[in-house]
């Protein structure tokens, strides 16, 4: 069973908003990296915005659902990553096996 | 032309994750470098090396301070930015750092691999040091450790406050077969396939720079 990782860059605090919607759609489980980001064009002093990187991994018949669930949610545009997953292990709790 | 003078490169749609594990302190310059390049985006969070060394964890500083970089760029700009990893971040010497390419979904040809894969592993705090143990018995070493947050759980309240259960990620960069077996071994080790234990997700990577085995030069 093919597999995906989504990689959502949200501000700050706004991961909590994004887990809620992933999980209405389908998702059972997130895990949030605090990183920062780089501004578009460095300045002499750095400033650089706090991000929650949300990472979830899905089936990849839910990810549409999933994506277009948390698009939904934010007014502002959001940014979406998707990575192929080649293979897992701890997921049987949300339908899925080894080498599904 | 300098760095100063040449123009910002219009910025193309993402098929590839760089990821960058570069020297604490280092991660800022890194993004500015990327994004100079024409990377479309790029945050930076800290993170833990944990490469063995008998000396360091006699002294108990086995640990060292890094910064994992996640770029994502179009494939027409990895070569560049590869000769900035190699030129800036000095990445093709040994004990500098590592970076490597993921084809993402959007990529053409994301099936075209080499023959290593990285690893996400997601396990309570506490418990990267048992992966790791893991990892080191069949010979899996130099992963990174980062400190992350659960979401599965994220809607607990107590007194008033979301509770937020405290994680952590192993990535780490290998050959593929290991890697591959290494997840049946770490779901016997660890019950990741009860719910809440973890989970471990392996990567295809197709392009890598400053992996070393043993002070010897890797892929």
């Amino acid at each position: 069973m093919e597999k995906r990782m989504l990689m959502i860059s949200v501000p700050l605090g706004k991961a909590e908003r994004v887990v809620q919607l992933a999980n209405q759609a389908g998702a059972r489980g997130a895990t949030i990296l605090h990183t920062r980001e780089a501004l578009p064009e460095p300045k002499s002093f750095q400033l650089e915005p706090q991000r929650d990187l949300v990472l979830i991994v899905t089936r990849v018949e839910r990810q549409k659902d999933i994506e277009e669930s948390i698009r939904g949610g934010f007014e502002q545009a959001i940014k979406i990553y998707c990575v192929p997953v080649l293979d897992s292990v701890g997921m049987a709790h949300h339908g899925l096996q080894i080498n599904d | 032309m300098n760095k100063e003078q040449k123009p910002m490169t219009t910025k193309k749609p993402a098929d590839i994750l760089l990821a960058s594990v570069v020297t604490r302190g280092k991660g800022s310059q890194l993004m500015n470098l990327l994004k100079h390049e024409g990377a479309s985006y790029a945050v930076c969070t800290f993170a833990e090396g944990t490469i063995p060394s008998h000396i360091l964890n006699m002294l108990g500083i086995a640990k060292t301070k890094k910064e994992l970089v996640f770029a994502f760029i179009d494939q027409s700009i990895e070569a560049q930015c590869y000769q900035i990893l190699a030129k800036e971040m000095k990445l093709d010497h040994p004990g500098h750092g590592v970076a490597f390419s993921i084809p993402l979904c959007s990529h053409p040809n994301h099936q075209d691999e080499t023959d290593l894969a990285a690893t996400f592993i997601i396990v309570d705090e506490g418990k990267g040091e048992d992966v790791l143990d893991v990892l080191d018995e069949l010979g899996l070493r130099g992963g990174t450790l980062i400190n992350a947050f659960g979401g599965a759980s994220m809607t607990d309240i107590l007194f008033d406050m979301p509770i937020q259960p405290e994680k952590e990620v192993i990535f780490m960069v290998a050959p593929k077969e290991p890697l591959i077996d290494m997840l049946g071994v770490l779901d016997d080790k660890l019950d990741l396939s009860q719910p809440h234990q973890g989970i471990a997700v392996t990567f295809a990577i197709s392009r890598a720079i400053g992996l070393y085995s043993e002070g010897k030069k890797g892929k």
